[in-house]
C-alpha cells in the first residue's frame, strides 16, 4: 500500500518546468530517498507535497488525502522538515517545542508529555532552557526533527536533512530516521549525500531536471542498473594508451578508461565495465599478463551508490 | 448554563491560540511592557504639568470657572492628540512584523504545515498587539480623569474619545498586519504602515482644512452660489471624509459639541436659507473603522490561507 502517491506532477515557474510529470509511490513504512542534483526540483516537489505551494497540473495523495483538495487533513499527516531551520531568537528548546505543538491544537498538560518525550528521542534534555539560537547545527537539526513529531504525523516530509552536518551529527540524524522508521513512520526526504541513501533507504526515486530516472527498492535498483561489473587494474609505470587497446580488445570487456583522482589528474589505474562471470574474469586476468602488461593489482570495484546515481543520470546530465 | 459560559470560552479560547501566547510571551520579555507604560504614563504626567504651568504663567488668566474649563478642554485636547499620535507610532511598529517577520525568520512556512488556521494566525497577532496599545490607553483613564476636577470635560465625552482611540488602534494595527501579508521584508511593511497612517493622521486632515478654507469662502460668498442640491452633495462628500478619519472626526465632534451642546448631530443652513442635519462624524467613524478593520484582516487572512504558486 502507498502512503504517498504523486500523479502526474508538473510545477512551472516563470518558462522554467521544476517538475515535470513526475509520479511516483512510496509505500507506507519505508525510507524513501529522493536523490537528484542541485536544481532537480526535490525541494519544490516537497512544497507541494506539505501543501506550501501550489502544482501547475497534477494531484499527489499523503494518506489519501489530495493535496490540492484536503490540505487540512494532509498537514494533519505530515511532519515537515524545510531545508532551513526557522528560529524565533528569544525562544528557549522547551518554548519552541511548546510552541509548535500548540499549532497543533494539543492541549498543555497533553504537550507536556509529549515534548518531554521527543526530547529525549532526540537526545536533547539537557538543553530544555537552552535558547535555541545558541543550539549547534546538528542540535538545530534534532530539534527541528523532534518539532516534525509533535502532532504524532504518519509521514515525515524532510528536505536534506542532513546537509550542512559534520559526519558525526549526520550518523545521529541517520540512526534517528531509522528509530522512527521502526516506530511506524513513512519517511520521504531527499539528499543528494549518497551514502544516506545506500545506509538506510528501503526505496528510492531518482530525479533529473523534474523527471523521475528511475525508482524502487534499493535492491532491485542495484540489480538493475548494474548489469556489468567493474574491476580495477592498476599497472606499474607503462604506456597507458596501448594499455587500454589492449584492455579493450579481451572478450566481455565493454569499456576501459582511465581514472582519475579527486584533482582530476590521470592515475594508473584503468577501469574495466565487464560483463563476463567470474571464470571470464580469471580467464581476462591471465589474458593481460600474456599480453605482457605489468600489472600491480587486479580488484573488482564495489558498487557504491555514488556509482548508482552517476549511471542512472549519466544520460540526462550529458 | 451553555450560555452564561460563553464569554469564559473566548477569553480560554483566546489564550488557547499559541500566537498569543507566544507574541505575550516575548513582548513582555523583561519587563519591556511595564518600561513602556510608566514611560508613557510619566511623559503623559509631565505634559499635564506644564501645560499646567503655562496656564498659571500665562498671567491674565485669573482662576475663573470658564478659565478653568479651557485649561480641561486643553488638557483634554492635548492628552487626545499625544494618544493619537501614540497610536500612529506604536501600531506599526507592533503589527508590521507579524507575518514578514515569520517570513524572514523562515518560520512562516513551519507554521503554515501546521493545523493552525490562517484565521487564528492573523487573529492572535492582530489582537495582541491592538490589546497591548488599548491596554496603553486604558492605563491613561485615571490620569485623564482628573479633568473632571478642572472641569469643561464631561464623563461620556471622555468615553467617546477612548472609544474613537480603541477602534483607531484596531483600524491602524489592520493595515499593519495586512501590509505585513503583502511584503516580505519587516521593513518594508513599516515604511507602508507609516506611509499610510501619516497620510490618514497628518495629510488628509491638512488637506481637508485648505479645502475648508478655499471652499467656504467661495461658496459663501453669495456670488454664483451653486444650487442646494449641488452644495447638499459636496457637503456630504466632504463629510464622509472627515467622518472616516480618525483627527478630523474627533475635530469636528468636538466642535459639534461645543457649539451645539450635541454629541449626536448638527444642522447647517444653506446660503439658500435651507438647513440640512448632519450625524455627528465620531457616529460614522467608529462603525466605519470596524468595519473596515474587519474587511482588512479577512483580505490578510486569505493572503495567509492562500498557496503559494
Ligand atoms: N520560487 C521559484 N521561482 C523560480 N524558480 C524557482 C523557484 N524555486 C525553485 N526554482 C527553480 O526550480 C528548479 C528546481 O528547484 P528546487 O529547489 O525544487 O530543486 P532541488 O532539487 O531542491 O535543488 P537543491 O538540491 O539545490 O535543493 C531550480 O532550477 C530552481 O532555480
Ligand atoms: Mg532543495
Amino acid at each position: 500500500m502507498s502512503i504517498i502517491e504523486i500523479d502526474n506532477l508538473v510545477k512551472r515557474y516563470k518558462g522554467l518546468t521544476a517538475v515535470d510529470h513526475l509520479s511516483l509511490s512510496v509505500p507506507a513504512g519505508a525510507i524513501y530517498g529522493f536523490v537528484g542534483p542541485n536544481g532537480a526540483g526535490k525541494t519544490s516537489t516537497m512544497r507541494i507535497l506539505t501543501t506550501l505551494m501550489e502544482a501547475t497540473s497534477g494531484d499527489a495523495r499523503i494518506a489519501g488525502y489530495s493535496v490540492t483538495k484536503n490540505p487540512r487533513d494532509v498537514r494533519r499527516a505530515i511532519g515537515y522538515m524545510p531545508d532551513f531551520f526557522g528560529v524565533y531568537n528569544d525562544m528557549t528548546v522547551w518554548e519552541y517545542l511548546d510552541f509548535f505543538s500548540a499549532c497543533y491544537d494539543i492541549d498543555a498538560n497533553e504537550r507536556a508529555v509529549i515534548n518531554r518525550d521527543l526530547l529525549e528521542l532526540v537526545d536533547l534534555p539537557h538543553k530544555r532552557d537552552a535558547m535555541v539560537d545558541s543550539l549547534s547545527r546538528g542540535m538545530k537539526q534534532r530539534l527541528a526533527l523532534a518539532r516534525t513529531l509533535a502532532h504524532d504525523p504518519q509521514v515525515l516530509i524532510l528536505d536534506e536533512p542532513a546537509s550542512g552536518l559534520d559526519p558525526r551529527a549526520r550518523v545521529e540524524i541517520r540512526e534517528l530516521l531509522v528509530e522512527l522508521a521502526r516506530m511506524g513512520k513513512t519517511i520521504f526526504f531527499s539528499t543528494h549525500i549518497l551514502a544516506d541513501v545506500a545506509e538506510i533507504c528501503s526505496d528510492i526515486g531518482i530525479v533529473e531536471a523534474g523527471k523521475l530516472v528511475t525508482s524502487g527498492g534499493v535492491a532491485d535498483m542495484q540489480r538493475a542498473l548494474v548489469p556489468t561489473r567493474q574491476y580495477q587494474l592498476r599497472l606499474l609505470e607503462a604506456d597507458f594508451a596501448a594499455a587500454q587497446t589492449t584492455v579493450g580488445q579481451q572478450t566481455h570487456v565493454a569499456a576501459v578508461q582511465r581514472a582519475t583522482d579527486d584533482q582530476g589528474e590521470l592515475t594508473s589505474t584503468l577501469l574495466i565495465d565487464f560483463t563476463g562471470d567470474d571464470a571470464a574474469a580469471s580467464a581476462l586476468l591471465i589474458a593481460l599478463v600474456q599480453a605482457g602488461l605489468p600489472i600491480l593489482e587486479f580488484s573488482e570495484t564495489a558498487h557504491d551508490m555514488e556509482d548508482l546515481f552517476m549511471r542512472a543520470t549519466r544520460g540526462i546530465v550529458n | 448554563m451553555a450560555t452564561r459560559l460563553r464569554p469564559l470560552n473566548i477569553v480560554r479560547r483566546t489564550l488557547a491560540n499559541p500566537i498569543v501566547t507566544k507574541e505575550l510571551r516575548s513582548r513582555m520579555r523583561g519587563n519591556r511592557g511595564v518600561v513602556i507604560l510608566s514611560v508613557y504614563l510619566t511623559a503623559l504626567t509631565m505634559v499635564i504639568l506644564f501645560l499646567y504651568a503655562t496656564f498659571i504663567g500665562s498671567g491674565d488668566i485669573g482662576f475663573s470657572v470658564a478659565d478653568r474649563q479651557s485649561f480641561g478642554k486643553a488638557v483634554f485636547a492635548v492628552t487626545f492628540g499625544l494618544q493619537l499620535f501614540l497610536i500612529a507610532i506604536l501600531t506599526p511598529a507592533m503589527t508590521a512584523g507579524s507575518i514578514a517577520g515569520e517570513r524572514e525568520r523562515q518560520t512562516y512556512d513551519l507554521l503554515r504545515t501546521t493545523t493552525l488556521s490562517a484565521r487564528s494566525m492573523v487573529l492572535g497577532k492582530l489582537g495582541t498587539a491592538v490589546a497591548f496599545v488599548g491596554l496603553l490607553i486604558l492605563a491613561t483613564l485615571p490620569l485623564q480623569s482628573v479633568v473632571f476636577f478642572i472641569g469643561g470635560v464631561s464623563p461620556v465625552e471622555l468615553l467617546l474619545s477612548v472609544l474613537i482611540l480603541l477602534v483607531t488602534a484596531l483600524m491602524f494595527s489592520a493595515f499593519g498586519v495586512l501590509l505585513s501579508c503583502l511584503t516580505k521584508r519587516v521593513i518594508s511593511a513599516t515604511i507602508l504602515s507609516y506611509t499610510v497612517i501619516m497620510f490618514i493622521i497628518v495629510i488628509l486632515p491638512i488637506m481637508l482644512l485648505i479645502g475648508v478654507a478655499s471652499g467656504t469662502g467661495t461658496i459663501f460668498s453669495g456670488v454664483n452660489t451653486p444650487p442646494d442640491v449641488v452644495l447638499t452633495i459636496l457637503l456630504f462628500a466632504f463629510w464622509g471624509i472627515v467622518a472616516t478619519n480618525p483627527a478630523a472626526a474627533s475635530v469636528a465632534s468636538e466642535i459639534i459639541l461645543i457649539d451645539q451642546q450635541s454629541y449626536w448631530w448638527t444642522t447647517l443652513d444653506l446660503p439658500s436659507g435651507a438647513t440640512i442635519g448632519l450625524p455627528s462624524p465620531w457616529l460614522i467613524y467608529v462603525p466605519f473603522a470596524i468595519l473596515l478593520s474587519a474587511i482588512l484582516i479577512t483580505i490578510a487572512t486569505s493572503l495567509v490561507r492562500r498557496k503559494e504558486r
